[in-house]
């Protein structure tokens, strides 16, 4: 199922939006259609009444025959208008359908194995720890030693088979086992896998994904990794603005690389200013905690809704630019960015109005009423997917595929579908979209900054900050 | 018994008004029956396509039936007004 985009560059899919406080998916296109075919009912509305009033005039000729042709005109718009909705509604009802049956029989899966495998395990360690290291050499030295060693060889492996990793099949396998983990520690404490699949039997919230997230991150603790530490932020760097960012696009290549965290601060006379907080994606991947926070544990921890370095950082950030807690916010992030953007609109602390982010892994935090924006999300991406499906509808979801087809995938950088430029596509993609939901959440976005500047005595300042953890504490 | 008499220049203000109506309708279903599709290119396949086409074809054969028949009207008013002193 793939859509011409229109620009023969773009290996993307079509887009598929769900509206704000919906789960009814659609593409845009069909959603662009209903608006049309409404705007041209609302037309045909406007010519009917010119007919019935001009067939009203005493001293006119009498009009037959046009008000029924554009009666019938009306409702045929009308149903056909219809006929889109429900085949979008029968599309969600039909997905819905599948994945929840996917998710009750993998919670399932999980309850059953999990305590089968954490047996088989520790009977493994107590009786025959020969056996399990004997096991792990051999697999270990099966892996061809290359240039790069065998962790290259497997980073090797990943990079010439994109297609293993970057698919919407995956992400869904990915988001299944998000919602999974809780169910497995439920099974290893002794709920018998068939209740796992019960409703309510998570331990915790939205799926259970924090659970999923705290677990993975109690036990890795165990082995050293994923360990918080303090964290220290600084302003490097203090600039004038001229230009507020319009479109998608304009706020994801606003969104910083290295320098984690910016901040545009928008003022007009009379008004108190807004701030506008882009936030950067995952700068390193390994497990161990070093100096950089938008790291791997930053990435589980907030995940599991604990206290993430990156989000520390970002709010030491919005203090030192002079954020204060009625000040309007905007926050964007890409990938982990978006993830302690969410973050930071759902704490409450803060007065965050709209929220735009990039593939984030953030679907199980919820936000509170009176949020507004864009969630985007390529669905070969399997990041997002680590935060389980999602279940937040306070933003607008727009989704579509990096790859779509028979697109051939990039065996240049791991999970293709995740990296920026891929987003970037998808955001110019996201500009171009004609239906009126995200029209309206992209004019918004947009006057969120541009309304102050076209003020009299508007003006913007951009700050720049870099974050370092301080591993000594 | 007399015929009511007419004021022709009531006659024609009713005309005018009519005229006056009408024509921004001729207008606007011309525009929509040559203009752009309302519907906006997507993956349709298969009967949904054939649907989708077919609902075009009739939406576009409608408006062009009412465009004609608010032109007879319009010519006609014309031709009335053309008429009158």
């Amino acid at each position: 199922m793939r859509l011409p985009t229109g620009d023969g560059d773009d290996p993307g899919g079509s887009l598929r939006v769900t509206p704000a406080g919906s789960v009814v998916v659609a593409t845009d296109a069909l959603l662009a259609s209903a608006d049309r075919l409404r705007a041209l009912e609302a037309a045909l509305h406007d010519d009917l009444r010119r007919v019935v009033a001009a067939d009203a005039v005493v001293t006119g000729l009498p009009i037959p025959g046009i008000a029924p042709r554009l009666q019938h005109l009306r409702e045929r718009c009308e149903s056909a208008r219809d006929a889109f909705t429900r085949v979008a509604e029968e599309y969600t009802r039909g997905e819905v359908f599948v994945e929840g049956l996917q998710r009750k029989v993998a919670e399932i899966v999980a309850a059953t194995a999990g305590p089968a495998l954490l047996g088989m395990l520790a009977r493994l360690v107590m009786f025959s720890p020969q056996t399990l290291l004997l096991g792990g050499l051999l697999g270990w030295a099966a892996i061809p030693d290359g240039s790069g060693g065998r962790l290259g060889t497997v980073r090797d492996f990943f990079l010439q088979n994109p297609q293993l990793i970057t698919s919407p099949e995956f992400t869904r396998f990915v988001s299944l086992l998000a919602t999974s983990i809780d169910d497995g520690v439920l099974g290893i404490s002794g709920m018998p896998g068939v209740l796992a699949g019960l409703p309510g039997a998570e331990l915790s919230p939205a799926g259970g994904v924090a659970a999923g997230a705290f677990t993975v991150a109690a036990a890795g603790s165990a082995l050293g990794m994923f360990r918080e530490t303090a964290v220290a932020t600084e302003r490097v760097s203090t600039t004038r603005l001229d230009a507020a960012p319009v479109g998608v696009r304009e706020r994801l290549d606003r969104i910083p690389e290295v320098n984690q965290v910016r901040i545009e601060k928008y003022e007009a006379e009379g008004m108190p200013p807004r701030y506008g907080v882009f936030i950067g994606p995952t700068e390193t991947f390994s497990p161990y905690a070093d100096t950089d926070p938008w790291d791997l544990t930053s990435n589980v921890v907030g995940v599991a809704g604990l206290s993430p370095g990156s989000l520390r950082a970002v709010e030491q950030a919005m203090a030192d630019a002079g954020i204060q807690p009625g000040d309007e916010v905007l926050v964007a992030g890409f990938s982990q960015g978006g993830l302690v953007a969410t973050r930071v609109a759902a704490s409450g602390d803060w007065n965050v109005v709209a929220v735009e982010t990039h593939g984030a892994p953030a679907g199980h935090i919820q936000l509170p009423e009176g949020v507004s924006g864009l969630a985007i999300r390529n669905t070969d991406d399997f990041i997002p997917a680590l935060a389980g499906p999602q279940l937040d509808h306070a933003l607008v979801q727009v989704e579509r595929e990096a790859f779509a087809g028979d697109a051939p995938l990039p065996t240049t950088e791991a999970a293709p579908a995740h990296q920026r430029t891929a987003y970037e596509r998808t955001a110019t993609a996201i500009d171009a979209a004609e239906s009126r939901v995200v029209r309206e959440q992209i004019d918004r976005l947009d006057s969120f900054a541009a309304d102050y500047l076209a003020r009299p005595g508007g003006q913007a300042t951009v700050m720049t900050y870099r974050s370092t953890r301080l591993t000594g504490d | 018994m007399t015929a009511p008499s007419v004021d022709p220049a009531s006659i024609r203000a009713g005309l005018e008004r009519q005229l006056a109506l009408l024509v921004p309708v001729a207008e606007h279903l011309h525009a929509a029956a040559i203009g752009p599709s309302p519907l906006v290119a997507d993956e349709w396949r298969g009967p949904t396509a054939e649907a989708a086409s077919a609902f075009l074809d009739e939406l576009r054969a409608r408006l062009r039936d009412a465009e004609a028949a608010t032109d007879d009207v319009v010519r006609t008013l014309r031709v009335h007004l053309g008429g009158m002193p």
